[in-house]
């Protein structure tokens, strides 16, 4: 799902995009550029005790990857220092529709994030400790009546069907191994 | 050429093989219509389940789901205003202005069958390229394919639109990913971190699987909508799709041409479907007679933004079998399919594949064709799919990235691996950094660390002075400087500094 965007080959350059004066450090751009420029040459320093034909395409990855983290590090600075006004103009030029999730992640709020996370990590942990049989039809159930509202009959239909699905799909019909849990 | 046609036209027509061809074809028409869902994100999601299945049977029903979300999400951009993909929404321009003057149907008709008959054209150059390429690449030798690794990588990096440092970060990133595991020149663990689990690599499933679900899936969470909210939103009666069809076969240079735009553009990695389709708008707006109706309901924009869409996966796909360089973020999760089925792409496809390759032909036709003949028939029932909200899918997506996850090596080592992709997607998109690079680099990271090693051994350095490898090292450094000039001569025109934030 995508909102439908400028075309490419027609967006307005100025005035009808936001406008503002960029001068602000971006944070978050630079401190992944430092740890990935760290993972970088750590990688490439573990990558010096190996042999020749071992370590010849690590060395060559690991150093380009320092290089290019440093480098973007310096160009997001000078940028920085550049107290220009930023004409951001949104293009859809991938296959991908990201649009919408970007927008979606960004504006969403603290507690809805901690929300949703919670539910996805009670999700992971069910299925490690009482494996995806109870937990894929029990995680429905609840998070149907509990976050999206839904009726109690609703919920405990959907939770029925995930479970007829999980076993006659995956299990009898693909014979997927399902997880099972610590306990089975 | 015509015996291996026939021959893999047979494959596809098993009875098993058309079956599942029509599962991953109702999948991808729900799917497209769905909201949140995307060809990439599903194609994904059902990666794992084609573990058991013969190549021909694998592609049947992954092509089959990939190609039928581009006709499907049509319907929503012309219905709704809404692009089903992103590669949709050049229909919504004219194909919604129709509707709201009572002519969907007009609309319907024209862009679907204008998406088969794209899909075909896709299809052509697809089977008629494999003769023209095949002396090509079985001319070259691990240096040049080598080379051809590194210029697919930067071309998707430095086309796709996004941050060229960001995406060449990205890349390396995956490359360091593809070096995990036991070296398979002199056997030593590579940044194993003394796990038994990573000897044989980070698994390619689980990471594709939680680097495109795992981000959907948090944003059908969290934004909770559906396209259509009420009844009054879809039209009441959709009538005149035979007029459509009719449009279509009248306007059939705009068909022809836009289909040519968009396989050729499918061919060039990076720059995919989004640019493919206002190219093909655009066009056609020149060459209308009467231009001043696009953007209020000119059919011959929807009959452009449809044949354009299909046509570009044939395209697409000529990259990606014959030197392994996916066009975009679609072909890129369906490369990693090929190494799933055990397929080298390269000149394996083009000769002892061949039947595989040619078998994608009729795929791509036959799926386009039943999901329009679909689409046509139950059209009413499936608008009722928009009224579907996100947050309804979440707990069966779920079910599927834990099942898909583990099902790869049965381990939950797989189900953190992929926890740990998602959770570098959610990021990638939440700052804006690109993910396909990333994926790609990790498909690619192990075929091109095999050349360089064999272009070594056979060459020493001398490899370097081959000319194909420099010319292609200067493809290779003008992919980058060029633009970089460009931008360079026209900052003083336009004095404000421009950045582009693209998706």
């Amino acid at each position: 799902m995508t909102t439908p965007d400028t075309p490419a080959g027609t967006a307005p350059a100025a005035p009808t995009a936001r406008q503002k004066t960029e001068h602000r450090l971006p944070v978050v751009d630079i401190v992944i550029s430092l740890g990935l420029a760290a993972l970088f040459g750590n990688a490439f320093w573990i990558a010096t005790e190996w042999s020749e034909r071992a370590g010849l395409f690590p060395r060559m990855v690991t150093l380009l990857g320092v290089a290019l983290a440093l480098l973007h590090v310096v160009m997001l600075l000078l940028r920085a220092r550049r107290a220009v006004p930023v004409v951001e103009s949104r293009v859809d030029a991938d296959d991908e529709a990201e649009g919408d999730v970007e927008y979606v992640f960004a504006h969403a709020g603290g507690r809805v994030w901690a929300g949703s996370l919670a539910w996805v990590a009670a999700f992971f942990v069910g299925l490690y400790v009482v494996g995806l049989f109870v937990t894929a039809p029990l995680f429905a159930f609840t998070y149907l009546k509990l976050s999206v509202r839904r009726s109690w009959v609703f919920s405990l239909v959907y939770a029925a069907v995930v479970f007829a699905v999980l076993y006659l799909a995956f299990e009898v019909a693909l014979q997927l191994q399902v997880p099972p849990g610590l306990f089975f | 050429m015509g015996e291996a046609l026939l021959d893999s036209l047979s494959q596809v027509l098993q009875l098993q093989t058309l079956g599942l061809m029509l599962l991953g074809v109702a999948i991808g028409f729900v799917v497209g219509i769905l909201p949140g869902l995307g060809g990439p994100v599903t194609l994904a999601l059902m990666l794992p389940f084609t573990f058991t299945m013969e190549p021909v049977e694998a592609f049947a029903f992954l092509l089959g789901m990939l190609v039928v979300t581009s006709t499907t999400g049509d319907i929503t951009s012309v219905l709704f205003g809404i692009p089903g993909e992103a590669t949709s929404a050049a229909a919504t321009l004219d194909g919604y202005p129709l509707t709201r003057r009572g002519q969907s149907g007009r609309a319907l008709g024209a862009v679907l069958f204008s998406s088969a008959l794209g899909s075909v054209f896709g299809a052509l150059v697809l089977a008629l390229s494999v003769p023209v390429i095949r002396p090509v690449v079985l001319a070259l030798s691990a240096p040049e394919f080598f080379m051809l690794t590194l210029v697919g990588l930067t071309f998707v990096v430095a086309l796709s639109g996004k941050n060229v440092t960001k995406g060449l970060l990205m890349a390396v990133l995956g490359l360091l990913v593809a070096l995990i595991g036991i070296d398979s020149q002199e056997g030593i663990p590579r940044y194993t971190m003394d796990q038994i689990y990573l000897w044989d690599g980070i698994p390619l499933v689980p990471l594709v699987v939680g680097l495109f679900g795992g981000a959907e899936v948090l944003q059908l969470m969290l934004s909770r909508s559906s396209i259509a909210s009420k009844a009054s939103d879809v039209p009441t009666r959709i009538t005149g799709v035979g007029e459509g069809i009719r449009d279509t076969l009248r306007h059939w240079p705009v068909v022809l041409r836009s289909s040519a735009i968009g396989s050729t553009i499918g061919m060039v990695p990076g720059l995919g479907g989004s640019v493919a389709q206002f190219i093909a708008y655009g066009q056609a707006r020149q060459s209308s007679k009467n231009p001043e109706q696009f953007g209020k309901g000119a059919i011959d924009g929807v009959i452009a933004s449809g044949a354009v869409n299909n046509a570009k996966d044939g395209g697409s796909l000529v990259p990606t079998v014959a030197f392994g360089i996916p066009g975009g973020a679609a072909t890129a999760v369906l490369l990693s399919a090929f190494l799933i089925a055990g397929l080298d792409p390269g000149p394996e496809m083009l000769t002892t594949e061949l039947d595989v390759t040619y078998s994608m032909v009729w795929i791509v036709v036959l799926a386009n064709f039943v999901a329009v003949a679909a689409a046509f028939a139950f059209l009413r029932p499936l608008t009722r799919l928009t009224f579907i909200s996100g947050p309804l899918l979440v707990p069966f997506l779920l079910l599927l990235l834990g099942l898909g996850a583990y099902s790869s090596s049965n381990s939950f080592g797989d189900v953190l691996v992929m926890l740990i992709a998602a959770a570098i997607g959610v990021a990638c998109i939440r700052w804006d950094w690109p993910r396909v690079p990333f994926l790609l680099a990790v498909v690619l990271g192990g075929i091109a660390e095999r050349y360089l090693f064999v272009s070594y051994s056979l060459f020493g350095w001398d490899w370097l002075l081959r000319p194909a490898v420099i010319g292609m090292a200067v493809v290779l450094v003008g992919v980058f400087v060029v633009p970089a000039l460009r931008r360079l001569r026209n900052r003083p025109q336009t004095a404000p500094l421009t950045e582009d934030v693209r998706s």
